[in-house]
């Protein structure tokens, strides 16, 4: 109990030296082993998982900046289709405006020209009836009636004329 | 009366087996029993150990030696982790020595060769601790501080450490075996039980947890 006995002594350290060695190897040592191993293995994993979220976030980023390229490209496309159009538009507004300007111009050109004909013609008329009323005074005798009566027939005639052209 | 006190003389008589002209105590063959016993134990349970899906078996002894693992390296400071294994191998091997009266064995460790065994190697231990990281001149430059004054102070622990350990352990487990022996005489059944879980299991357990500790410690300040 109370004794001490080196030999004892030696035997329990030697014992305990055994033991510690032992134990270290191929107790301790393996249940590391596994623990390290695995815990590599974890890390690898993580790794790779985070590579593959890196992966994805860029994906979608750029997935995010073509969307918005493309929302950017129609909106473009759409103006200038509309500026396009509005330029046709006001082309052809600016055509259709000269045009009706032209033969509203064309029209007034023939009325006018029309009319001068009429005058000429009416003209010609007033003469004629100028002429044969003078030569009828050249033929009958001229006395205050039928200078009258002439008169009314010259007036009555060039009215018809007018009244015809009014027509 | 005299046949009880007789009785429990009886049993704290160490037993000395005479192999080859040299007495053995019977604490060595128990220890030379117990290391037996963990080498196969920790053969049998860490066998066919696998990195992925590891077993239900597995998974115990993997957290398990990872708790002793932790509960080492905290007191042993960074610098001294790699002397885990070593309290963990000693903290098993302790704390079947001091449960083994449970199974009717008496405990190596009242044996006062056996503590005085795990406690020399305790302070060979960490004096070498000290001489590996110092080198020999930084370990007995040591001896020096915190003052020169404190030398004599310093070379008497190395002694003293040594010696409480060893006593402090060697006498709870005798303690607690020789009240266990009392009771037991007096009364064999039900009644030693309240009383073997705290002597054997709480006591035997608490003593492992301050050699160990203590150790650890020794070892962290001889590294710092």
């Amino acid at each position: 109990m109370l004794k001490f006995d080196i030999v004892n002594f030696v035997c329990v350290v030697v014992n305990l030296l055994v033991l510690y060695v032992l134990m270290k190897k191929f107790v301790f040592g393996r249940v590391t082993k596994i623990i390290d191993a695995r815990q590599a293995l974890l890390e690898e994993k993580k790794a790779s998982v985070a590579k593959a979220q890196e992966e994805a976030d860029r994906l979608k980023k750029e997935y995010q900046k073509s969307l918005e390229n493309a929302n950017e490209t129609s909106v473009q496309i759409v103006k200038e289709a509309k500026s396009r159009a509005r330029a046709e538009y006001n082309k052809i507004m600016a055509r259709a405006a000269a045009d009706a300007e032209a033969m509203k111009a064309g029209a007034e050109k023939a009325i006018a020209t029309e009319r001068e004909k009429q005058m000429d013609e009416l003209h010609v008329q007033i003469m004629d009836l100028a002429v044969e009323a003078a030569g009828r005074i050249m033929a009958e005798k001229s006395s205050p009636e039928t200078d009258k009566a002439l008169y009314d027939a010259f007036i009555k005639e060039a009215g018809d004329v007018d009244n015809a052209k009014n027509e | 009366m005299e046949a009880y006190i007789s009785t429990i003389q009886e049993e704290l008589e160490c037993e000395v087996i005479n192999i080859g002209g040299v007495g053995i105590h019977e604490s060595v063959i128990v220890t030379l029993f117990i290391s037996i016993l963990l080498l196969v134990l920790g053969l049998v349970l860490t066998s066919g150990f696998r990195v992925e899906n590891p077993s239900r078996r597995q998974l115990a002894v993997e957290s398990f030696v990872l708790w002793l693992q932790k509960f080492f390296e905290g007191p042993l400071s960074p610098k001294g982790k790699r002397y885990a294994p070593y309290m963990m191998t000693i903290a098993c091997y302790v704390a079947l020595a001091n449960i083994f009266y449970v199974f009717g064995i008496k405990p190596p460790t009242k044996d006062l060769t056996v503590t005085a065994a795990l406690a020399v190697m305790s302070i060979v231990l960490v004096q070498m601790a000290g001489i590996q990281t110092k080198g020999v001149k930084g370990w007995l430059h040591s001896f020096l501080e915190p003052m020169p004054a404190m030398l004599p102070m310093n070379i008497l622990e190395l002694f003293i450490k040594p010696v409480s350990l060893c006593m402090r352990l060697f006498g709870n487990v005798l303690g607690a075996f020789i009240i266990m022996c009392m009771i037991e005489g007096l009364v064999r059944i039900i009644v030693p039980v309240p009383f073997s879980l705290y002597f054997d299991f709480f006591d035997g357990l608490i003593q492992v947890y301050v050699f160990t500790l203590l150790t650890s410690m020794y070892i962290a300040e001889a590294v710092e």
